[in-house]
Parts: structure tokens; sequence; C-alpha cells
């Protein structure tokens, strides 16, 4: 049990007593506490929320108020550059000091651009990412407050502190990970990540800053690649592409490879000579410049540098899940997928079937798994599954067959689960093989992990012995209104279904598909099974 | 607004009529003040609203929606929610020191979310922040935290045990320190100190994976 851990307990003493947050002491726990680990870093950021709306006995005098902008007190000026300045503010009711970038607009309609990503960010709320409260304009200025971050930049502690161990670097990888992740699933890209733009806080708690309309005070009006952030930038936007997820997963390498070993990757002056260098892949391999690194961390940053985003992690979670696992192999329990060719015994399907078992002519045996502290758990049928499981999908055939698996929460679009873009297997499996999915990006196994509450999981597994087209084609669609990253992180259901209905509740456009391909009919190369998981909380 | 003010508005000084005034002293226990309230002893009642009052109406600053900030709104609230508290003590089961202001917490709580209703309702609130419409009407944690997170938090909390939750929220929310804890819960303060951060660890242990990774 977790609660039993002094190390937990030496790092909670520290967070009530509002010390700074023991990050070091945070990254080195093991499998059994990591994830009270997690808890502690939100509780840490969480309590120095709680502090700062204690009520203050006495503000800021009056006096030092420098003017007002859209009812914030405009304190005292932080910086300037070219294209505006920014100022500390207090907002009165927030009851908070913010960072507030004030810059001027000469027109309607760039101000009214600057609004409206202004409000989308601000509907961003991530640890990770700093917030933004709100956006306005007035006299001819427009403002964007943010989050006022007390800390020093990753680029100033490299400065200071020269190259950081591996265990330090995968810890602000994998917060990155996560916080570009929430910026990615809101289908914004950062497209500035850069040492100098991630903060470490006094409770070692890293934040990603300035993107959107909140890096335009940094940048000019037109894209500058040459603004000393090209080093960061990916091969396809030096080629005159828009940033991507992708891209943002380029920068991170960058950024790792940059903290493990104090330099770029890539090091040409100009931008040219910059792409034919990361095309080339011309830098030093990691392990070169750093020995003592694990192997599975080396393949995981510089994976994230392929100069082909095809051949990056499939998402910011897929990288977070290397990172995590290069560096604490027992929390991830990456399965050995090389050469499992094990015969399959057919045997009782755990789960329920709605149509009888297929003639010996086609034969799929299937089961979900779960992981759990590096033992492998059947899931009977009514099993019971909580928040956090990871699970997987063991799967045999004695011909090929092609695999599709949806996670049905009732909702009109679900969730597809296998096939995914970048992930392996592929449609069709072969026979032979014992598989497991969802399957790995090439470095490292992947499970679907339950985010969300729910009454229960429904897994639909459709398995034919032919391709076909309109699973594929409605595939594709469902497939494209998400990431991978979305996939692999089970959507989980925030929707309940109502207790009293025995019947799992099935989404409309699921239930069409299922009945299109005839999965209710007697079909001799089909096979049609769902997964019911009640949830429990843990 | 002065504490002597607000509790002027709050007690019903003459109700106390014939009873004899009992000293109070500043150490006494909770548990033994609520016992002499249930007895129905006026001083004692006095006491324990001298005691807490100050510390919800703390912590109902931050925590209402910017449309209720009006001070009397607050003060208003938080009074309310104690003298609910008080007439409803004979129900309050004691699950251990701190478990009272865990209590009162929940009533405010519950309170503020009634208040975010009323006030939706309000036609005038149409105007408060047309920005802010995925949100309702955000208090300034929800604003600073996020909705997700809170409720994380908040589910988390109330899956702990009344008497962690009540250290939890004295320190973290309350920012009360050690010997004052140790004071309401009859401790020493180095054994508050390890009682806290046993509790935290717990908590920690409750809060689901990932839950911060939904903005």
């Amino acid at each position: 049990m977790a609660g039993e851990n002094p190390d937990l307990e030496k790092i909670a003493a520290g967070i009530a007593d509002d010390a700074a947050l023991d990050w070091r002491l945070l990254a080195k726990l093991d499998s059994t506490a990591a994830e009270a680990g997690d808890g502690l870093r939100e509780l840490s950021q969480l309590a120095q929320v709680f502090r700062g709306l204690q009520l203050k006995p006495e503000r800021a005098a009056q006096s030092s108020v420098q003017f007002r902008f859209a009812g914030l007190d405009v304190l005292e000026r932080l910086g300037c550059g070219a294209q505006g300045e920014v100022w500390r503010a207090y907002d009165p009711m927030l009851d908070q000091e913010v960072a507030l970038k004030l810059r001027h607009v000469d027109s309607d309609t760039l101000a009214h651009h600057f609004l409206a990503e202004g409000r989308r960010l601000a509907k961003l709320r991530h640890p990770n990412i700093v917030s933004v409260y709100g956006a306005a304009a007035q006299d001819g200025r427009v403002g964007l407050w943010i989050e006022l971050v007390r800390g020093r930049s990753l680029a100033e502690l490299l400065q200071s502190e020269g190259p950081l161990g591996a265990a330090d670097a995968v810890q602000i990888g994998i917060e990155l990970c996560r916080g570009l992740a929430a910026v990615h699933r809101h289908g914004l890209t950062h497209g500035d990540v850069k040492a100098e733009n991630v903060l470490r806080d006094a409770s070692g708690r890293i934040v990603l800053a300035d993107f959107g309309a909140a890096r335009e005070f940094e940048l000019c009006s037109e894209f500058d690649p040459v603004s000393g952030t090209r080093q960061y930038l990916a091969p396809e936007v030096l080629a005159g592409d828009r940033t991507t997820p992708a891209s943002d997963q380029f920068a991170v390498g960058v950024l790792l490879y940059r903290l493990l070993t104090g330099s770029y990757p890539y090091l040409a002056d100009d931008l040219e000579g910059l792409r034919q260098e990361q095309l080339a892949q011309a830098r030093r391999p990691l392990h070169e410049l750093r020995p003592d690194l694990p192997r599975a961390l080396a393949q995981a940053v510089e994976r994230a540098l392929a100069p082909n985003p095809a051949r990056r992690h499939a998402g910011m979670l897929v990288l977070l899940t290397a990172l995590e696992a290069a560096l604490r192999p027992w929390r991830m329990r990456p399965a050995h997928w090389a050469g499992i060719a094990a015969v399959c015994a057919l045997f009782a399907l755990a789960a329920a079937f709605w149509r009888a078992a297929p003639p010996p002519s086609f034969a799929v045996d299937s089961g979900f798994y779960r992981d759990q502290e590096g033992r492998r758990e059947r899931l009977a049928d009514g099993a019971t599954i909580a928040v956090g499981d990871r699970l997987r999908l063991d799967l045999a055939a004695a011909q090929q067959t092609w695999i599709y698996v949806f996670n049905d929460d009732g909702s009109a679009v679900p969730t597809v689960l296998f096939p995914l873009s970048g992930i392996a297997p592929t449609n069709p499996l072969r026979p032979g093989t014992r598989w497991q999915l969802p399957g790995h990006d090439g470095v490292t196994a992947l499970s679907w992990q339950v985010d969300r509450e729910a009454e229960r999981e429904t897994f639909i597994l459709v398995a034919s012995a032919e391709p076909l087209p309109q699973v594929e084609r409605r595939v594709a669609e469902w497939g494209h209104s998400m990431t991978p990253d979305e996939a692999l992180v089970a959507r989980g259901v925030g929707r309940l279904a109502p207790v009293q209905t025995p019947a799992a509740v099935e989404g409309a456009g699921l239930a069409a598909l299922l009945r299109e391909i005839g999965c209710d009919a007697a079909r001799r190369t089909l096979h049609c099974e769902r997964f019911v998981f009640p949830q429990t909380r843990r | 607004m002065s504490a002597a003010g607000s509790l002027a508005r709050v007690l019903p000084f003459g109700r106390v009529g014939a009873e004899r005034p009992v000293a109070v002293a500043a150490t006494e226990p909770t548990e033994v003040l609520i016992r002499r309230v249930r007895s129905g002893e006026g001083v004692a009642r006095d006491a324990l609203v001298r005691r807490f009052l100050p510390l919800l109406r703390q912590w109902a600053h931050g925590r209402l929606p910017r449309a209720a900030r009006d001070l009397h709104e607050t003060e208003d609230l938080v009074q309310l929610a104690l003298m609910r508290a008080l007439r409803q003590i004979d129900h309050f089961e004691c699950e251990g020191p701190g478990s009272f202001l865990a209590y009162l917490r929940q009533i405010l709580l519950n309170q503020v979310r009634d208040e975010v209703r009323r006030l939706m309702r309000r036609p005038e609130s149409v105007e408060i922040d047309t920005e802010m419409a995925d949100s309702d009407l955000p208090s300034p944690v929800e604003q600073l935290v996020g909705h997700e997170r809170l409720r994380a938090y908040e589910a988390a909390l109330a899956s702990l045990p009344k008497r962690q939750q009540g250290l939890i929220v004295m320190r973290l929310e309350f920012g009360m320190s050690y010997p004052e804890i140790a004071t309401e819960v009859g401790s020493t303060p180095d054994a508050v100190r390890v009682m806290v951060a046993r509790a935290l660890v717990q908590l920690a242990t409750a809060l689901k994976p990932h839950q911060a990774e939904h903005a």
C-alpha cells in the first residue's frame, strides 16, 4: 500500500509545510508509489492555488497602480519587446496577480481575431500549460492576461546546472507530453516548444508557456523562422508546412536531446543546411554522448526526431508512454511481442457471444487481459474494471484475419481502438501468432487505458476472414475525428447508461454498421463479439 | 465588515435568557463545545460560531462565483451555512476531531452550489460574462484550476475517512497552522504534521490517474 511509503510521506509533509515540491524524490519513487506520486504532484499545485485564495490582510497600496486595463490593476512592467509589453497586474475578481500582455492593434479584424484566439486558449486548463484567464480589447490595445508563473526557464536551468540526469529529463518530458496532449486534443498546436518557453515553477511543476495568441507578442506578425527557435523546427515546417502535433513532438525531441547533452541535435547555421542535416539524421547518437542513458530512453527521444512525421511516435501520449517505460519499466510492463508464435488452444470464450460460434473453418480466439503490477489477468465476462486499468486484447486466429475493435459508449461515433495509424500490427493479422492488441509503436508495447469513470465499458470486436469495406470506411471516418492518443487512452464514458436497462446501450452509428455487415446473420467468415466490463471504484 | 458586526447579525443573543453563562475556554475541544450546544448552552454556541465563522468566511472567499462576490452576499452565505449546521447539530455524527470543520465545509459548499444555481436563474446574470459560457459561473478557484480537476479533487477527498478529510481541509483549504489544528484535534503540532502528511498520501492515492490530462 502506498500509504506506508516513507518517501511519499516526506513529499506529502513538504506539501503540507508549503515547501517546494521535492521532485527529485518524486522521480525516484518505485512502482507501487509512482501513481500516488502523480497524485501528490497534483495536490501540490492545488495547495498552492488554495493558499493563494486565502484572504490577504492588505493588498498592494492603490498608489502602486499604474493604470487600469479591463478591470485589472496594472502594477509593474516586467518586460517589453517590439510587439508589446508584459505587465504584472492584479485581477480583483480572481484575487490573484497575473501577467498581462498588452499590444497595440490598428485594425478591428486583428483585434477580433486576437480575442477569439484568447477565448479559445482560456478554455484550456492543464497543470502543465500556462493558464490564460482572459482577453480584452480597450483603447486601441489588446491584452491577454495569464497565470504569473514564478520560476526559471529550462534554458536558465541548463545554463546554471548543465545537462540533466535521465530521471529529471524524463520527468520534464512526461509533463510536457501531458500538457501538449491536452493542447492537441483541443485542436491546437503549440508551435514554439523550446527551453526558453518551458518553465519550472517553485513547486517543481513544468509549465509550457507562450503559445497561440500569446506567442504573437514575441514573433513578428509575419512568420519568422529565424527567431532563435529554428533548431526546434521540424524539417516539414522548415519546408513551409504549418505546425502540427507531430512537429510539436519533434521540438520536444530536440528539447530532450538538448537537456540530456547540452547541445542541439543539428547545428547548421542556415535553414536549408539545418533541414538537410535533419533529413540525413546527421546528428551524434544520444548513446554516444550519454552512454549512461537507458537504451530505451535514447530510442524514445530519437524516434521523436524522425525526419518523417509518420515515423515519429503516434502522439504525445505514446511518447509519454515510451519515456515512462524507458525509466520505469516496472510501470509499463511492455509485452514481449516478437516471436510469440504460440500454438493457440481454442478455449471457451469468456465474453458474451451474440451469435452462435462460427463454423470451424473460421475460428478466432480472443479475450481481454488486464496488466497489473507485472501480472496478466484474464478478464472473465462481467469482470469489473476500474479507472487506470490497462487492458489488452489477446487474439489468435486460424487464418488470415481482419480485426476491428471499438469502444462503444452509446454515442453516435464510437472510439476506434484498432486499427490505429502508426501502430503495428496492421490488418490483416497473420494466422499462427497470438496477437496482443492494440500493439506497439515500434519501441513500446501499448495498452488501452480506462481513463474515465463510467458504469461499464463496452468493447466490440469484429473479426473477418476478408476485408470489410463498410467497416474500413467508417473506421477512416471515425478514426479521423481523433488522434491515436485519444484512442489509446480508451475514451471511457461520461454518459451513464441507466441501471435498469439490462442490455448494453449501443451507439446508433455502431449499431447501424454492425447490422450492415451482418453481425446478426449467420455468416461463415464473420465473427462479432461484445465484451462488457462493469466499472468499479478503486 | 468587522467580525463583531457580523456576529451581532447572526447570534440570537436575546434567546439566552435565564441560562447561566458558563465560561468557554478558547482551548476547549470542539467536540466538547458541540456537546454543550446540544444540551442547549448558548455560550457554547457563541463560542462555536466565534471559532468557525472567520475560518468559513476566509474559505468562502474565492469559492463563490464572480456574480455573488459582493461582500454582503458572501457574509450572508457563510452565516447561513453556519446557522444551518447549528440547527442540524443533533444530526452531526462526530467522526473524530476535525470532522466538524469538514462537515461545515460541506454545508457551505452545498450552499455555494445552490447560490450558483440561483444566480443562473437570475436574468441579469446573462450579462456577467458571456466569454465563459462553457463553464456556467466559474468561481475563482474553478477558473484557476479548471472544473475537471476540482471535481477530481472533491471526489478523492470525499472517499477518505472524515477525520482525514478534516485534517486536509484544515491545513490546505483553511490554512490553519499545525498548532491550531493540534488544539482542534487534541494533539501535538508534530503529530498533526505527520497525520496531515499521511492523509495527503491517502488523498493522492485516491486521485484518479490521468485526471489532469483532460482539461
